[in-house]
């Protein structure tokens, strides 16, 4: 049992380099046994139950080696009840030494353009990116390549070498990695915005797309079992999303938030679909149906326009020439905040007041757009929980071009309104609606079908209500 | 054969997308197709035929995949592909065609295999293979005698091509990530037996909540900085 001011040694988990080179992870050094200090594997809990058995035992100290990951272990660590009683320390005395770390001590071994033959004990030493060497066990063949101005020529030194030997430089088991700092200045003067436990896999997001094609060609020549992989790493850092905070945070696995209190709701309809699929005409139809039921009916539309969006469109045209491409999460974002608005200024007042609540559109719309762009939810579904539960929920499902035809020639289209992104929500829409239970409805079929149908399914979830509540 | 030769034919898979490649064996079916379609790829070149054959080893895109293929001379391709490709060979088929190549397939194949004997085969066709206690139990004395590093658990490996939901959620299927028993004993198994990857196992399930395979994103060429030009074009003079 440790005493009153007993200190723990914390390793966080792997991140997003080991995960695509797990033989990396032999890189990283744990405090030696010798030095009687406590350790724990912080990748066998979350941080809270790592917390709550630290204090229970009587730790008040974690400790970590320096590095990205422990910064933002240590961020979730002190997000947890409790960590007021518990002092984190990154300064790493005696802690270890983290795989970034090391990585950055063996780039010093090698000038650019030679790898670094690396084992976990051994002396490193440089050598040319193919040349024929006996691996010991457990030794790694690294490639650092220094960010910042020797990196264009480094690249470029690495691939002459991969693209004059391909089968060799496959065969090699070559691991690239970018150079940069184990942490983020935090004073302003970074050099790029990439969250930064993505390190290893970028040199920043400030550089020239001609380094992004070389360095996507080196990684393809070197791994291509993992070429996929590292792209996919490679898209979630350039749009800012932190994977690895949002895996320690166990954004799958956590608990959901217990629901609200019940309280009294009133019926809850969406119409979803793209743009021009005819959503208004039929959200129109159904309060008229509703209505002539004896229903009092409002509605409602989560996706504003006007100075707003005019505003968050500006924010995209600064990813104009592949730059700045993490304003495309910040647009997501600001669209989810402004439907989190919408509820607690629209929707909120309305549910106590109306029988009958029917939406122009719906969440989906919003985890569509993630997904289908960015290929990440940004954090819209935990946001839109405020939203209640929709009682049915409408898909108009069209194609593209047919979308097109009828958004017509308008002079001025949003920014999904093209065939790549309506193909994109398209696509989603269709998923969803498959895995939730949307009712899909053909947008090319007579209104006067589809209306009817809309209205069958809704006089039924109406039945089903009333149903419930005798 | 050299993909260099000119031939007009090509029989092709697409790549063996795995997200979680370190964690998970690879799929023996998958693996199993490829060498049999390897041998009458060379069966038919030792008749005489002029015929590629490319497994999706290069780690190119679908686009630059049909893009050499066309530059090698191949008008016509044959797209196969085991269960666990079907999303990613109607990306393959759906690029072969764009450059003009006259595709035949996707024609998926789930060939029964015996499970390599290095895997743990814990998820049978409708569930866990056993109680979860006794998995546990068995997974933690893989883990025991061999190592970490060398225990990979077995994708499921059972069900038809025509099962598949061709959604970004598809590929959640191998990993039992659909049934929510399978689910849970996964992160608890990995968290104890195996906790070096519960980090990544996380982040495979949250891509999975968001029916998102991004590896299968990317060899369609759908990353953002891919993208980026086609986004913009509304609003960009």
């Amino acid at each position: 049992m440790a005493g009153r001011d007993a200190s723990l040694i914390v390793l966080p988990p792997p991140g997003p380099l080991a995960w695509l080179a797990p033989e990396l992870q032999a890189l990283e050094l744990a405090p030696p046994a010798s030095a009687g200090a406590r350790v724990i594997d912080a990748a066998a809990r979350t941080p809270a139950d790592l917390l709550a058995a630290a204090l229970e035992t009587g730790v008040r100290r974690l400790c970590f080696a320096p590095s990205p990951r422990a910064a933002a272990y240590a961020r979730e660590l002190s997000r947890c009840a409790g960590s007021a009683g518990c002092e984190i320390d990154l300064g790493g005395a005696g802690a270890g030494i983290a795989l970034e770390s090391r990585l950055i001590e063996l780039a010093a071994v090698a000038p650019p353009g030679l790898t670094v033959l690396a084992a976990p004990d051994q002396q490193a030493a440089a050598l040319p990116l193919l040349e024929p060497a006996p691996l010991s066990a457990g030794a790694l063949r690294l490639l650092p390549l220094p960010a910042g101005p020797l990196l264009a020529e480094a690249l470029e030194r690495a691939l002459a070498a991969a693209r004059a030997e391909p089968e060799r430089a496959r065969a090699a088991g070559v691991v690239p990695y970018f150079v940069t700092a184990a942490e983020p200045a935090g004073d302003g003067a970074a050099d790029t915005r990439l969250p930064a436990t993505y390190f290893g896999i970028l040199p920043g997001d400030r550089y020239d797309a001609s380094i992004r094609r070389a360095a996507r060609e080196l990684f393809r020549r070197l791994q291509p079992r993992r070429s996929f992989h590292w792209l996919a790493l490679e898209n979630f850092a350039l749009l800012g999303v932190d994977v690895y905070a949002d895996a320690i945070a166990r954004r799958a696995t956590r608990a959901a938030p217990a629901p609200a209190p019940a309280r009294h709701r009133p019926l809850v309809f969406a119409i979803e679909g793209g743009d021009g699929s005819g959503k208004s005409t039929h959200v129109a139809a159904l309060r008229e149906h509703l209505a002539a039921r004896g229903l009092s009916v409002a509605v409602r539309k989560m996706y504003r326009h006007g100075t707003f969006h005019d505003t968050v469109t500006d924010l995209c045209r600064q990813c104009e020439g592949d730059k700045n491409l993490h304003l495309w999460r910040i647009e997501r974002l600001a669209k989810v905040f402004d439907s989190v608005k919408y509820f607690a200024t629209e929707v909120e007042p309305a549910l106590g007041r109306y029988d009958a609540l029917v939406f122009d559109r719906w969440i989906h719309t919003h985890l569509a757009a993630g997904a289908g762009r960015a290929h990440y939810d940004p954090g819209a579904r935990e946001l839109l929980q405020v939203y209640p539960a929709a009682d049915r929920v409408f898909l108009l499902d069209t194609d593209p071009a047919r979308q097109l035809a009828r958004i017509g020639e308008r002079a001025e289209r949003t920014v999904d309104e093209n065939p790549y992104m309506l193909g994109r929500y398209r696509h989603h829409f269709l998923g969803m609606a498959a895995r939730e239970g949307l009712v899909v409805l053909d947008a090319a079929a007579p209104f006067a079908d589809n209306a009817a149908r809309i209205r069958a399914v809704v006089d039924q979830a109406i039945r089903d209500r009333a149903e419930a509540r005798s | 054969m050299s993909a260099h030769d000119p031939a007009p034919r090509a029989v092709v898979l697409p790549p063996d997308l795995g997200l979680l490649c370190t964690l998970f064996a690879p799929d023996p079916r998958r693996a199993a197709l490829e060498a049999e379609l390897a041998a009458a790829v060379a069966a038919e070149r030792g008749a005489g035929g002029a015929v590629t054959f490319d497994a999706g080893e290069s780690g190119e895109c679908a686009a630059a995949t049909a893009a050499r293929l066309v530059r090698a001379g191949v008008v016509r391709a044959e797209v196969h592909g085991a269960p666990c490709d079907a999303v990613a060979a109607d990306v393959l088929a759906a690029a072969l065609s764009a450059a003009g190549i006259e595709v035949a397939g996707p024609l998926l194949r789930a060939a029964p295999v015996l499970a390599p004997a290095t895997a743990f085969r814990w998820l049978g066709d409708s569930g866990l293979a056993a109680p979860p206690e006794a998995l546990e139990r068995a997974l933690a004395a893989a883990v025991a005698a061999r190592g970490s590093a060398a225990v990979r658990l077995l994708p499921r490996c059972s069900g038809e091509p025509g099962a598949f939901v061709r959604d970004g959620a598809a590929w959640g299927w191998r990993y039992g990530f659909d049934d929510a028993a399978a689910r849970t004993f996964l992160a608890g198994a990995v968290e104890r037996s195996l906790p070096r990857h519960r980090a990544e196992l996380e982040y495979a399930l949250i891509l999975f909540q968001m029916a998102v395979d991004p590896l299968e994103e990317m060899y369609a060429g759908n990353g953002i900085a891919d993208r980026n030009r086609e986004l913009l074009v509304n609003i960009v003079p």
